[in-house]
Parts: C-alpha cells; structure tokens; sequence
C-alpha cells in the first residue's frame, strides 16, 4: 500500500508538475555561465595558470555559499543571492504539494487506505525523492554545461578555488578534498530542511514554517556554527576549506537526527490532525 | 466606493494574520534595536579605553556611535537588519494581499460584485492590501527607530565618518542626510512603506494568475530574491544603482540607492498591478 501511495504521489507530485523545474533550470543555467564569466580572469593567471576550471569547481561554486562573516573586518553583510535562491527555491516547489493532496485526492485516499501513518510516510519519502531530483537536475544542467563549453566532467577541485570566494590567506586546508561536501551535504541538509518544513507545517501555517527556514539560512549565513544547519550547505565552510569549519560526520549525524524527528513527529500529528476544517497556506 | 474602502480597510487592518506578520516584524525590529545599542555601547567603551591606554588623541568618534546610523533602515552589519529586510516581502503579502485570492477561491467575490461594482470592488481591495502590505513593515521601523533613539543620541552626521554611515556622494538624498537627518530616515521609512505596499500589490495581481495561496504570498518574496540575484550575477557591475527591493529599502547592499531606480521600479510594481487590477475589473466574468 506504501508503494501505491508514493508511485502516485511520484506521478502527481512530480511528473505531474514538471513545470515547477522550468525556473530552477533557469537558475542553473544562469549560475553556471556566471561561473564561467568570473572565472575567465583566473583561468588565465600564472604560467602555467594556477586555475583550471572542471565540473567539481563549477559544482562548488553553485553550491559555495559565502565564507565566514567576520562583523570586526568586513562592514557590510551581503548574503550569497545565488545560494537563497536554489534553496528556497527547492523549499517552496516542495512546499505545495503535500497540501494540495490533502484539499483535493488526499481525504478519498486516507479513507479508502485507512491509513494516516502511510500517507504521511508517503509524502516524507516524495518529499527526499523530489529534493534529490532537484539536485540531480542541478548537477546534469551544470555537467551539460561543462560539455557545451568544452570544461573537463572530472571533479578533481582546483586547490585555489578559494580565490572564486575571495578567501585568502592561511587556513586554507586542503579544498580539493571537498566532493562529498559538495555533492552530499548539500542534498542531505535541504532534505532535512524540507522535511522538517513539511513537519513543521503541521503546526503552524505552511507560509511561517517557510518563514522559518529562511530565518535559519539567514542565522546559518552569518553564523559559522555546528548547530545552525545551513552552514552544512556551504561546503567551502568546511573543515576540509577552513580551520573552525564544520566536520562532515556532524552534518550527516545532525541531518539524519533532523530527518529521523521530522517523521516521527509529523507521523504522530498527523493522526490527530484535523484535515477536513484546516485552512490552506 | 467610499464604504467598500472601509469594510476592506477594517477587514486588512483587524485579520488575524496582519496582527500575527505585525508581531514577527516588531519582534525582530525591536531585537535589531537592542543589538545595536548594546554593540554600540561595547564599542564605545572599547573606544574610550583605547583612548585611555593609549593616552593620545582626543576623538571619541562619537559620530560613529549615533542613531542615525544604527536604526534598522541604516544598519547594514546585522543580522537581524537583514532578516527584517529578506522577509518583508512575505510579511506584507501576509498582512492582506492573500484576501482578494481567497475570496475569489470560495466565491465571496460574487456576494460583493453582485451587490455593487466589480471595479470599485477591485479598487478597494487593491488599495487595503496595498495599505495593509505597507503599513505592516512599516510599523515595526518606526518602533525600530523609537526604541534606539531612546539610547543612542541623535548626532548629525559628520561628512568624514561616511564610512560608518554607508550614505556616500552619490546615494539619494545624501545631502539630505547630512543636513537634515530626521527628514532623511523620515523618507527612508516612506520608502519602506512604499515596497511594501508594492509586495503586496504584486499578491494580490498574482491571483488572477497564480492557483494555489502559497505561491500568492511567495512568489513575491521569490521576485525580489531573483531581483536580488540577477543585481549581482548578471546585471555589470559598472552599472552602479541597485535594483534589488530588499537592498533599496535596507542598507546592506554594496551598490548605491539612486533615486529614479528606486522610484521606477516601485513606479512599474504599481503601475503594472494597479493596470492588470483595472482591466480585469473591466473585463474578468467573475460569474
């Protein structure tokens, strides 16, 4: 009966809006030939040049993030654009859909299924699916993106990609060891974000959970601090970038734990939760 | 008219949800104010024993310490300033852009419409979310600037500490600011007002297009960030204004507040959503 659930929330909430990508390939697209543009004077520093370009930098510098806020040297807080845009993108596509399920086929289904519990595990495993493909689109456009422009598919990231966020100087560790920052964290964290946005919206209202998550990137953006999720998603906060960065382990543990109480806890509100007198957004 | 107005302007300024986007506002304007007097406060200090230490000079860079350049409007270091400025575009759509959709989802519309003038209707519930939108950023920086004007005095900029205040030659109204700084963060605070009101016009156009509530109120907040990213990704960076809403009304940006940008992009927002609220007043069978 799960497997029935999730291949029709599949068909429904994913291949039935297919559009919802449209923007978010946009962006994609947009995000890597910006890549190419800032990269075009680096490439040609040095003989032989000190950067190369390759599949790996494009994909960290998408997914970067910004380095550390350090209130006493910089004066101005400007938060990464391109980084809050892909992900509360991500956050509001996922947002929707598990709503309108309940306005519209979700009641006939949680009748005739009798089953709260499986519908609720049905949408948490939509919701990771639809978070990965995100990823994985991400990852094709930027790879189509590389191929069209002749830049090398390897992810062999260049030990200066540090220049591509302006961080200079000592404690740059060792960069070139961050694919798994880059692939994984990224995708495990916004998975945990949308799901504990999804759980949370059974609480409060869909637009303040939503609220809440941009208030955690914000916090995670100028706080470098395990606890603060966010900082997870910017791989080049990492310990393997910088000397006070996060530790991969944690961002898994801290990720799994976040995804772990996000299904129980919406497993065991959503049996009591009333579906029939709520108020959509 | 004049009724309808007044029904929609009870009904956008005593919902549950203005009172509740009010409160999330002010509480974060007012956490920004206590940042801020107390950073300053630690600062000052700092400033003062350094002076003692070092037992020369006799600058107190009081200028840098002042409430014109520590309210939220002006505090471009803060988190919380940037918070406030990231999430007013859903805070105004909140406030009331979401009526006009959801009276149109269940049908109330046809009650009003059937009772009166579709295009007075429209009109009236165009200008309360508007006023609503507006009024809910708004509120919480004037309290902003209340509560830090309570602690920290209100010094006239001095020219040579431009650094600290981020009004530099070419930004709007930087004379202004140096001459008459109440009348500046006066109008800095219309300006907020004016965005708002203008993030929650674009809730209410985008439900004659959008189908679903969420995108209502989140596509304006998702315009503004997309405006945010094109400003520094693909717009050249020799070309000096800024065009994102949340840095116009904010200060964190780096590129400069020049006055016709900021007033043609709140000039098309209106413009373009009071037009699409005319012509479907006009044209749409809501029947």
């Amino acid at each position: 009966m799960f497997l029935k659930l999730l291949s029709y929330d599949i068909r429904a909430g994913i291949f039935g809006r297919l559009k919802s990508f449209i923007f978010p390939i946009c962006v994609y697209v947009f995000a890597f030939i910006d890549y190419m543009l800032h990269t075009r004077f680096y490439v040609k520093m040095g003989k032989p040049p000190v950067f190369g370009r390759n599949l790996g930098d494009a994909l960290l510098y998408i997914y970067g993030g910004m380095r550390e806020y350090d209130p006493t040297v910089e004066i101005r807080f400007v938060f990464p654009a391109l980084w809050m845009l892909m992900y509360l993108l991500l956050a509001y596509i996922v947002l929707y859909y598990p709503y309108r399920d309940l306005e519209e086929n979700g009641q006939n289904i949680l009748v005739r299924t009798g089953g709260r519990g499986l519908w609720w595990l049905s949408k948490c495993a939509w919701n990771v699916l639809h978070v990965s493909l995100y990823f994985l689109l991400g990852w094709g456009v930027t790879a189509l993106g590389c191929v069209i422009a002749g830049v090398p598919l390897t992810m062999n990231i260049t030990p200066n990609v540090n220049m591509l966020f302006d961080m200079f100087g000592t404690g740059m560790r060792h960069p070139e060891e961050l694919v798994l920052e880059t692939l994984l964290l990224p995708l495990l964290v916004m998975a945990a974000t949308c799901l504990a946005q999804m759980a949370l919206s059974l609480f409060i209202k869909p637009i303040f959970s939503y609220m809440v998550m941009v208030e955690m990137l914000v916090a995670s953006e100028y706080y470098l601090n395990p606890f603060l999720l966010g900082n997870y998603a910017m791989p080049i906060r990492s310990a393997r970038m910088i000397e006070e960065g996060v530790r991969f382990g944690m961002g898994c543990a801290i990720c799994a734990g976040i995804i772990g109480v996000s299904v129980a806890a919406g497993l065991i509100r959503f049996q009591k939760y009333d579906i029939l007198s709520r108020e959509n957004g | 008219m004049y009724n309808l107005i007044r029904i929609e302007f009870k009904k956008a300024f005593t919902n549950k949800l203005f009172t509740i986007a009010l409160i999330i506002g002010t509480v974060i304007a007012v956490l920004c104010a206590i940042y801020n007097i107390q950073a300053m406060e630690l600062e000052k200090q700092y400033y003062q024993r350094a002076l003692e230490i070092s037992g020369k000079g006799q600058n107190p860079n009081l200028q840098a310490f002042g409430l014109y350049n520590h309210w939220i409007c002006q505090d471009f270091s803060s988190m919380l300033s940037a918070l406030y400025f990231m999430l007013f575009p859903i805070l105004s759509a909140v406030a009331y852009g979401w009526s006009f959709f959801a009276e149109r989802k269940s049908g109330y519309i046809k009650n009003v419409i059937t009772r009166g003038k579709k295009l007075e209707y429209y009109l009236a519930k165009y200008i309360a979310a508007f006023a609503a939108g507006g009024t809910v950023v708004t509120i919480p920086v004037v309290i902003n600037f209340i509560v830090v004007a309570c602690f920290l005095p209100a010094l006239k900029p001095y020219i040579f500490f431009d650094i600290y205040y981020g009004v530099n030659s070419p930004s709007m109204f930087s004379e202004l600011f140096y001459e008459q700084p109440l009348l500046y963060s006066f109008i800095r605070m219309l300006l907020v007002f004016l965005y708002g009101g203008g993030a929650a016009a674009i809730s209410f156009a985008l439900a004659f297009a959008v189908p679903n509530r969420i995108g209502v109120l989140l596509l304006p907040f998702l315009m503004c960030l997309g405006l945010q990213y094109a400003r520094a990704n693909i717009v050249p960076q020799s070309f000096m204004p800024e065009l994102s809403p949340i840095y116009i009304i904010g200060s964190h940006g780096v590129h400069i507040r020049v006055l016709w940008t900021v007033l043609l992009e709140a000039a098309i927002a209106i413009a373009v959503t009071l037009a699409l609220c005319l012509y479907k007043g006009a044209k749409e069978d809501v029947m």
